[in-house]
């Protein structure tokens, strides 16, 4: 394994990590997605997580979200580890990481407005949420995360009526209104054609601003253009983990090579 | 090792499987085709004296119609309300598995009970007439609604939960903004068919007397009073005709 400039030093090495992934093992039955990783990210630091398929570039992307546990090792979300048995202070944690999915995972049957508010599902209490189905609350809020994402006019549209493009920005939108520290992305383009991943890209670098943005990508050049750092995955290893600029084609030849 | 079957073995199989099967279920009908040839006079007999209907009884008939009606939305409101929480804790990927099997259990229960043997229970209760009879109904509604929800409840993209959890949501908010909006048609549009298989249930019902246009119907069949009974059955066909253009008109509205 390669270790290049593990934490660049541009950003302080004072400030607490936003993320941190201490010897994490992973296991599907008895298969090792994941093997020993560590990872730690700072504040406001834009990571490309790539690597063949079935590298378990996914896994650990639920597992920094706390949709999986780990099988050994631990996660921590601003220096608290992620695995709390109190359900409330892990929501409460959680409400600290935004998640867009490859497949949007948008609850196609409500409207737009529905969908964004999910967002303040974490800070909402149960009744509050209920009665805004029936009556929309936090309109402004969510009219203001549709204007960034450039969709000011959808908001009350059902959401399987929108394209590809529209939905993810939806899911975006949810992220503005949820205000994360963290943000992670799990293929957030690859259902989009090179104009929509674009504009995409742009506005997960532009909304994720001060925030830690983690994403798996798949287009090398986007993680190249819109990252600074580059973490490689291969067969459940990190495989290499430093700045854009440092890695070598050679490395990256070597991540994707087809044999063992 | 394995070695292969010809290709005509599988079908050829399957095939005798199921006839030996309804050869086998005929041994229990003791079926006998010189009675059945015999006995042709007698049901056109019966079926001559339910004609003409006796339509002096109309009145009466809508009277224990519209107690049919009432006691049907009772019932399958009551059944609804109770079939909720009984399939949610048997929906395998809303409930903690120790849940779903006795829930599951307890569906198959009340659905393996005959709605007639409900209603001698509730007629038992609480007398004879209607109350008997919504209870009846709505008890024997969630063998029905039940599985009906827990199925749409299991149908639920679960790609769409998770990201819901996700952001912090507690399990009663991923139900509201998760699983009830995909439900909510489906759900609906179930209910509404419960309603109107009530309907015909009451009917049924009125056996025991369990209230209703049933219970009616049974008098005067058992008076011999054939074209009254006839009446009753002509105004059941009317409602269960015209419910059941609204419902399905009403359940294409939701499937929108």
């Amino acid at each position: 394994m390669l270790r290049l400039n593990r934490s660049p030093d541009r950003l302080a090495k004072s400030s607490e990590p936003h993320l941190q992934v201490q010897g994490v093992t992973y296991c599907y039955g008895n298969t090792a997605a994941l093997t020993d990783i560590n990872l730690t990210l700072y504040p406001g630091e834009r990571v490309a997580l790539i690597g063949p398929s079935g590298a378990g570039k996914s896994t650990l992307l639920k597992l920094l979200n706390g949709t999986l546990t780990p099988t050994t090792g631990t996660v921590s979300v601003l220096g608290v580890p992620l695995a709390d048995p109190n359900p409330r202070r892990r929501r409460a944690l959680q409400q600290q990481i935004g998640t867009v999915y490859q497949q949007f995972h948008l609850v196609e049957n409500l409207r737009v407005i529905h969908n964004v508010n999910a967002g303040q599902l974490g800070r909402w209490p149960w009744y509050q949420a209920l009665w805004s189905l029936v009556w929309p609350q936090g309109i402004e809020t969510a009219r203001q995360a549709l204007a960034r994402v450039g969709l000011p006019d959808k908001l009350y549209s059902r959401t399987d009526r929108l394209s590809g493009g529209e939905q993810q920005r939806v899911a975006i939108a949810r992220i503005l209104v949820q205000d994360p520290a963290i943000l992670l992305a799990d293929e957030p383009i690859s259902n989009l054609d090179p104009a929509r991943s674009h504009e995409v890209m742009t506005l997960l670098t532009h909304c994720g601003q001060g925030k830690t943005l983690i994403m798996s990508l798949h287009a090398l050049e986007f993680a190249q253009t819109y990252c600074e750092r580059l973490v490689g995955l291969r067969e459940g290893k990190i495989f290499f983990d430093g700045l854009v600029t440092a890695i070598t084609p050679q490395q990256i030849t070597q991540l994707y090579r087809l044999e063992p | 090792m394995k070695f292969p079957l010809p290709d005509w073995v599988r079908p050829v199989g399957i095939w005798s499987g199921v006839v030996l099967l309804y050869v086998w279920a005929s041994w229990g009908l003791n079926l006998d085709l010189d009675l059945i040839s015999a006995s042709w006079p007698y049901m056109v007999d019966f079926v001559s004296r339910l004609f003409p209907p006796d339509l002096t009884v109309l009145d009466i008939a809508w009277r224990a119609l519209i107690e049919t009606i009432q006691m049907s939305l009772w019932g399958t409101t009551l059944g609804a309300v109770l079939s909720l929480p009984v399939a949610l804790a048997s929906a395998r990927n809303l409930a903690p598995t120790w849940l779903v099997l006795p829930a599951n259990l307890l569906q198959n229960a009340i659905r393996s009970v005959p709605s007639i043997v409900l209603g001698l229970f509730f007629v038992a209760a609480t007398g004879l007439g209607a109350p008997a009879g919504t209870l009846a109904l709505g008890i024997y509604s969630i063998g029905y609604l039940a599985k009906f929800y827990q199925e749409a409840f299991e149908s639920v993209d679960a790609r769409s939960l998770e990201s819901l959890r996700v952001t912090g949501a507690s399990w009663l908010q991923v139900a509201q903004y998760g699983v009830l909006p995909q439900v909510l048609s489906l759900v609906s549009g179930y209910t509404l068919y419960m309603f109107e298989y009530n309907i015909r249930a009451a009917s049924v019902l009125g056996i025991v007397g369990a209230g209703g246009i049933g219970f009616e119907l049974v008098n005067y069949i058992r008076s011999f009073e054939y074209p009254k009974a006839t009446t009753m059955m002509l105004v059941l066909l009317v409602v269960v005709t015209v419910i059941d253009g609204i419902s399905s008109r009403l359940r294409r509205q939701l499937e929108k």
